[in-house]
């Protein structure tokens, strides 16, 4: 069965020769994670890919287009999750093998497989390389880090690779895209003879009796029909076999739990027998193929171990991932000022050129104020989260998020989550939609939901400009101790408000409605590899393309659903208000007359209205009526409060408003003629900001991640009720303290 | 004083200070209980001392976690070694085969190892 591939790329026919031109090849890249399985897949694909997810499951669908030969179309690559197994622990993994067995719809089974294996761990690796073998599609293997493993004394040959495997085997090393051209002609070959070698190796008498009945009743079985060939048929019947699922056809689970029964009735160790074929049949292969020299003693993996010996020591290691976390909040927060600043201006002009140069009317209102104002009010936070996921990818990329999880994961367990829930959890400080999305490496549903759950509590960026606004008017120029800064204190406080509520909430979902044992960790501590700067670009632009895709649209609508509310019923109908200040909108026209014609407006509209009948509900929180209506916009996006503020209490659509609106907020009266806001009422009020879910992107993330209405309504519901009592303590118990 | 300090630590390491942190369960319902050395001098990686050259003899159990560690090379024969413990204890950071794996004490309790003759 086993063929022996030549090494030397001249006896290769041109691509051109064995396929057929015209057929667009479908080509399937898999690896274990950090096996350079992305940096390859940018080489080959450059920057035409694009990130989709798979439909109805939120595992992300990567694909480009490579041009392998300059005689065909470019074939479609799908990038594949990084795994180690294809025996479907997680949702990944399952996703993974319906790729490749061609299950999935609208994503034919691929032509020809590459996997990425990593030279420096060669038998880890090859265990993938079992399993894509017994699927039986045609298989090439892209040899990656061949020259960090001679560098660290541990040669593999190459020739004897293949023959062993029966699959061309070629050295890759993508940053001088070395190879690349060779694994070209080698996919296009395999990808033409359509053959495997299919599966090396064999379990016990009895166990490959079942799995012959098995994948024999199989093969009639029409949903299984495409699997054209017959080791494909053996393969799904050994995964059916052995994994921990069963299919959902009565008949033929039960015909696979009477094969099981049979099997553990012989052998208590039953199910271990397919990876311990597999890796023994590894160690040959191994044996044959590593050649150790005794001079090089693993240099690269002795400087990850030298790096580890301060990274992960017992008393630097948490010091080191302070000072990681402080340098990360401290960049985002100093140097993201700059194009935020900027950005900013931009839309405040863009939205006065409009003004200026389109007639006065409803549509140039909804134009100015609901549209760019909008989407300006969330674009304004992209210089924010692009340097948050700079961050993220580069400490993922160097390695060194793992390490964070190694130290994180004692205290995560205590209120029992995992470990890998760190990650996400620490990008939900600048959104929590891409953390939420984050959790899919969390491979127990129940500890995943834990983790969406309580992401909502890491103060994001934007909560941001409500802080900022409510320091700005009330704290600015306070110190304690001559140095340090109240407002930042307070900031600070809120930021440690919601880790305390997000972890106390943890610890009562994991004891009560998610019970389960706490999770295993089991994680891999990649070597320090300095991050790619292309892989870092395509990250971020994948990321934040995401962000801006949604501030296009949920935020777009909420926008104008917004202003629609704070605009209608329209003022005029009011007797209140005279029909000549209606005309006179125009700009700096009679400004103190429209000045009142807005505040009647307001008041008048739906969203003023809605503020009003809900006012005795927020007035134990210290909160009038305006701010019922920067409440009620604020569950659309928690950063729309400020502009409704500044529709509100009338402050200009002109750009340097901000100073009014802090001058605003200061005067703002109630009825009885007090002040609206106190310093107490701001707490209280970033208090409610802290714990309530105000953000309807969030709930429809979670929805999609969750696959129901039901977690992201107790979401909203849950965190409404917390953000409710922890205002009222707040506001009640520092008046009963002498606050005001 | 330093002596307080390092009992401090040490308590912390193991879970005893903390106890909001208490020692958790095994997850894997066929796990372990000697942690002493059995039959030929075979002795459990939890119980191993950290930077001890072995070789793998089993995993016990039989669940999802016993799976993926085998899957991710700990079979029996697979050179092991233990390099530390995170700063709280827990987990582990092992070396097996060529590559460093992140484990709780949990875990490497169903491993059973078998020191290499030095």
């Amino acid at each position: 069965m086993s063929k022996a591939y030549s090494a030397s790329a001249a006896t290769l026919p041109t691509a051109a020769t064995v396929i057929n031109p015209r057929k667009t090849l479908t080509i399937a890249l898999a690896g274990n994670p950090n096996a350079g399985k992305t940096t390859l897949f940018n080489a080959l694909t450059g920057l035409r890919q694009k990130v989709a997810n798979y439909p109805g499951v939120t595992v992300e669908r990567k694909e480009g287009f490579w041009s392998y030969s300059a005689d065909a179309p470019p074939a479609r690559l799908v990038d594949l999750p990084g795994l180690y197994s294809l025996d479907a622990a997680s949702i990944d993994e399952q996703i993974a093998r319906d790729v490749l067995m061609g299950r999935l719809a609208h994503t034919p089974a691929p032509d020809c497989v590459i996997v990425a294996v990593d030279a420096t761990n060669l038998t880890r690796n090859l265990y993938l390389v079992t399993q894509l073998l017994e699927i039986g599609r045609p298989l090439v293997v892209a040899l990656t880090m061949y020259d960090l493993a001679e560098r660290q004394g541990e040669a593999v040959n190459i020739e004897t690779l293949s023959d062993a495997l029966g699959v061309p085997v070629v050295p890759v090393v993508t940053t001088q895209r070395r190879g690349l051209e060779r694994l070209a002609l080698e996919v296009a070959r395999a990808a033409a003879e359509g053959a495997s070698p299919g599966a090396g190796w064999r379990l016990s008498t009895r166990a490959e009796e079942e799995i012959g009945t098995l994948s024999r009743s199989e093969h009639d079985d029409e949903t299984n029909a495409r699997l054209c060939s017959l080791a494909g048929a053996r393969y799904a019947a050994t995964v059916e076999l052995y994994s921990d699922e069963l299919p959902h056809d009565p008949a033929r689970r039960e015909a696979i739990e009477h094969a099981r029964a049979r099997l553990a009735a012989s052998d208590a160790h039953w199910w271990q027998e397919p990876v311990l074929a597999r890796y023994d049949w590894i160690d040959g292969v191994a044996q044959r193929v590593l050649r150790r020299h005794v001079k090089g003693e693993a240099r690269v993996r002795s400087m990850t171990e030298r790096i580890d010996r301060i990274v992960t020591h017992r008393v630097f290691g948490p010091l080191v991932l302070l000072a990681v976390m402080l340098v990360v909040f401290q960049t985002i927060f100093s140097w993201a000022q700059l194009p935020m600043d900027l950005i900013d201006k931009g839309f405040g002009t863009l939205a006065d050129a409009v003004r200026a140069n389109l007639p006065s009317g409803l549509f140039t209102d909804l134009l100015a104020d609901g549209v760019i104002a909008g989407v300006g009010g969330v674009l304004v936070f992209l210089p924010q989260i692009v340097l948050l996921f700079l961050f993220i990818t580069l400490l993922e990329d160097s390695g060194y998020m793992s390490r964070a999880a190694f130290i994180m994961d004692r205290l995560m367990r205590g209120v029992g989550l995992h470990g890998k829930a760190f990650m996400p959890l620490l990008s939900s400080f600048a959104c929590a939609i891409p953390g939420i999305m984050a959790t899919r490496t969390i491979e127990n549903p129940k500890d995943r939901l834990a983790t969406i759950l309580i992401a909502p509590f890491m103060s994001c960026s934007a909560r941001l400009p409500v802080y900022t606004l409510m320091i700005a008017a009330f704290f600015t120029g306070r110190k304690i101790f001559g140095v340090l800064s109240v407002g930042v204190l307070i900031i600070m406080a809120m930021y440690l408000l919601g880790i305390t509520v997000a972890v106390c909430v943890a610890w009562v979902l994991k004891h009560t409605i998610l019970k389960s044992p706490p999770p295993p960790l089991v994680m891999e501590l990649p070597p320090y590899r300095a991050p790619r700067v292309m892989n870092v670009v395509q990250t971020i632009y994948s990321r934040t393309s995401m962000f801006v895709r949604r501030a296009g649209t949920v935020i777009l609508a909420i926008s104008i659903l917004l202003w629609a509310l704070v605009t209608f019923p329209r003022a005029h109908v009011l007797k209140t208000t005279a029909t000549t200040n209606v005309n006179a909108t125009r700009p700096n026209a009679t400004g103190a007359e429209e000045t009142v014609d807005k505040g009647a407006q307001i008041r008048q509209s739906f969203a003023g209205r809605l503020g009003q009948w809900m006012e005795p509900a927020i007035r134990p929180l210290g909160f009038d009526w305006q701010m019922g209506i920067g409440l009620i916009s604020s569950f659309a996006a928690r950063e729309t409060l400020v502009s409704t503020f500044s529709i509100v209490y009338n402050v200009g659509d002109d750009n340097d408003g901000s100073d009014s609106l802090i001058q605003a907020v200061r005067d703002a009266k109630r009825a009885d003629g007090q002040p609206a806001w106190t310093p107490l009422v701001a707490v209280s009020m970033m208090v409610f900001f802290v714990l309530a879910c105000q953000c309807m992107s969030t709930v429809a993330v979670v929805r999609r991640e969750t696959n129901s209405w039901r977690w992201p309504l107790f979401m909203v519901s849950y965190m409404l009720a917390l953000a409710y009592v922890a205002s009222f303590i707040t506001y009640q118990g520092g008046r009963l303290l002498g606050f005001t | 004083m330093l002596r307080a300090a390092t009992h401090f630590i040490k308590g912390l390491q193991t879970g005893v200070i903390i106890p909001m942190f208490p020692r958790l369960k095994s997850t894997d319902d066929a796990a372990v209980n000697a942690p002493t050395s059995g039959e030929d001098g075979q002795t459990c990686l939890n119980c191993l001392p950290h930077g001890v050259g072995a070789r793998v003899v089993g995993v016990k159990g039989s669940g999802a976690v016993s799976r993926r560690l085998m899957e991710m090379g700990v079979v029996p024969g697979a050179p092991v070694r233990v390099i530390k413990a995170a700063p709280l204890g827990d987990p582990l950071e092992i070396r097996v085969h060529s590559y460093h794996l992140a484990l709780r004490r949990n875990e490497a309790q169903a491993i059973t190892v078998i020191a290499n003759d030095e």
